[in-house]
């Protein structure tokens, strides 16, 4: 138990640090910024309390705007992400539910069941997120493309981490 | 009331989402442009020494541009050396004392920036304690780049023409006439220039440079070039101009202290007030 609890913890700086020290600075085409720090929410346990999983969605944003110089930009769309994951969860789960000490990992539903769910989560997160940065529906068809796109870059490299990172 | 806390109990989840979307949202909307600039500041001044130290790594990916943007600067200084020494002074040549340099340029290093926002920055690594303060210009190599709106110790912020906030004052270089330059927020690679009415003849290829309106940036330097010209029937052309500073190989900028500063703007207050 002790160790699920280290593991997130450390998971939460890592996460941290890999966005705003590494991906940040890599521009793909100067229109995609992959927003690989929601793994984080991703692969949170299941049995991850509702209102800790939204607390900690909070902070998770707010220290990554801190970096940014977005104040509550990152924070807003990292728990509205928060919000849509039990929901997705329920949707998603198999017919006897998820069984006691497993995660939300490749190794435990399959590949197919965890890229959908990361998808639904990311497109989540990169909706709100790109609006809020934009604030206007004037260039929509500009920002649906970039959430798209944005979308599923980042689920492809949450995905991609999961067989380089592996671990049980 | 017992019931509206069963009711607050049963929905908590919604309720602490909304709670906490509501801190978020002040965050968010609370900053008005300036403010932000200054949590920019704040938050940067302790974050960017953690980035710094990681920013080496970072000039790997640009160093080839970079050794060819330096060989470049160098081969031009040089000529403007040999310029120069070839000139000769005439001896009884009274020479000007009273007059200093006006602008005076500080090298400086970029150690974040970012390209794909909306609301981008930059910060490098010179800050008060080398003698930068807010309202100075920043060029590089090619061109213009920003102008720094916040400063720390040994860090400051910059906000760069390819934010959704920053106007800068511009003209052509061949006729002078002035417009706006401003980012519409895509690629950054554009910006629109604006207000130039459409009896002005312009076309594809033709330079624009800042106007030297502001004491921030001195006259003259390179913004971009004219990539396409557009009439819509309005009393305005809608250019689109192609900038000189590539902002995603961006890794050295200088930045300028303009020694007249406070006179200037001593003298604008003083006609301002009247």
């Amino acid at each position: 138990m002790i160790r699920i609890y280290i593991r997130n913890i450390l998971r939460f700086f890592a996460v941290i640090l890999i966005q705003v020290l590494l991906l940040d600075n890599i521009q793909l085409g100067g229109y995609l910024n992959p927003y690989f720090y929601v793994i984080f929410i991703v692969l949170l346990p299941f049995e991850t309390p509702k209102w800790f999983l939204l607390c900690l969605a909070f902070l998770l944003g707010l220290s990554v705007d801190l970096f940014n110089g977005t104040p509550g930009m990152h924070a807003a769309a990292t728990v509205f992400m928060a919000l849509v994951r039990p929901f997705v969860l329920n949707n998603f789960s198999p017919r006897d539910g998820y069984e006691a000490g497993t995660f939300p990992r490749i190794h435990y539903y399959g590949i197919e069941w965890f890229a959908k769910y990361t998808l639904i989560l990311v497109l989540a997160h990169h909706f709100f997120l790109f609006f809020l940065e934009i604030f206007s529906f004037s260039d929509l068809f500009f920002t649906l493309g970039k959430i798209i796109l944005s979308t599923i870059l980042t689920s492809l490299i949450i995905v991609l981490s999961q067989f380089f990172i592996y671990r049980k | 009331m017992k019931n509206l806390l069963l009711f607050l109990l049963k929905n908590y989840f919604i309720f602490l989402f909304l709670f906490l979307e509501g801190i978020s949202f002040l965050l968010f909307f609370q900053y008005n442009d300036f403010q932000k600039s200054a949590f920019v500041g704040a938050t940067r001044s302790a974050t960017s020494f953690l980035q710094d130290n990681f920013s080496g790594f970072r000039s790997y990916f640009h160093l080839r541009i970079e050794n060819d943007m330096l060989s470049y600067e160098n081969a031009r200084l040089r000529n403007e050396l040999t310029r120069l020494g070839s000139t000769e002074l005439k001896p009884g040549l009274v020479v000007d004392t009273v007059s200093r340099i006006a602008y005076e340029y500080i090298p400086s290093r970029v150690i974040t920036s970012s390209v794909n926002r909306q609301y981008n920055y930059l910060t490098v690594n010179k800050g008060r304690k080398q003698g930068i303060y807010p309202d100075m210009a920043a060029i590089s190599e090619s061109g213009a780049v920003g102008i720094v709106i916040a400063v720390s110790d040994n860090y400051s912020t910059l906000i760069p023409i390819v934010n959704r906030n920053f106007r800068l004052s511009a003209r052509l270089k061949k006729n002078k006439f002035f417009g706006i330059i401003e980012w519409e927020g895509r690629s950054p690679e554009f910006v629109s220039f604006k207000e130039i009415p459409v009896h002005i003849e312009i076309e594809p290829g033709d330079s624009v440079v800042t106007s030297g309106f502001s004491a921030v940036f001195p006259e003259g330097i390179m913004v971009g070039t004219v990539e396409s010209v557009n009439n819509t029937g309005g009393n305005f052309h809608e250019i689109k101009v192609k900038l000189s500073t590539d902002y995603r190989t961006l890794y050295h900028v200088n930045l300028i202290r303009f020694s007249f500063k406070t006179e200037l703007e001593e003298l604008e207050n003083r006609t301002k007030n009247d």
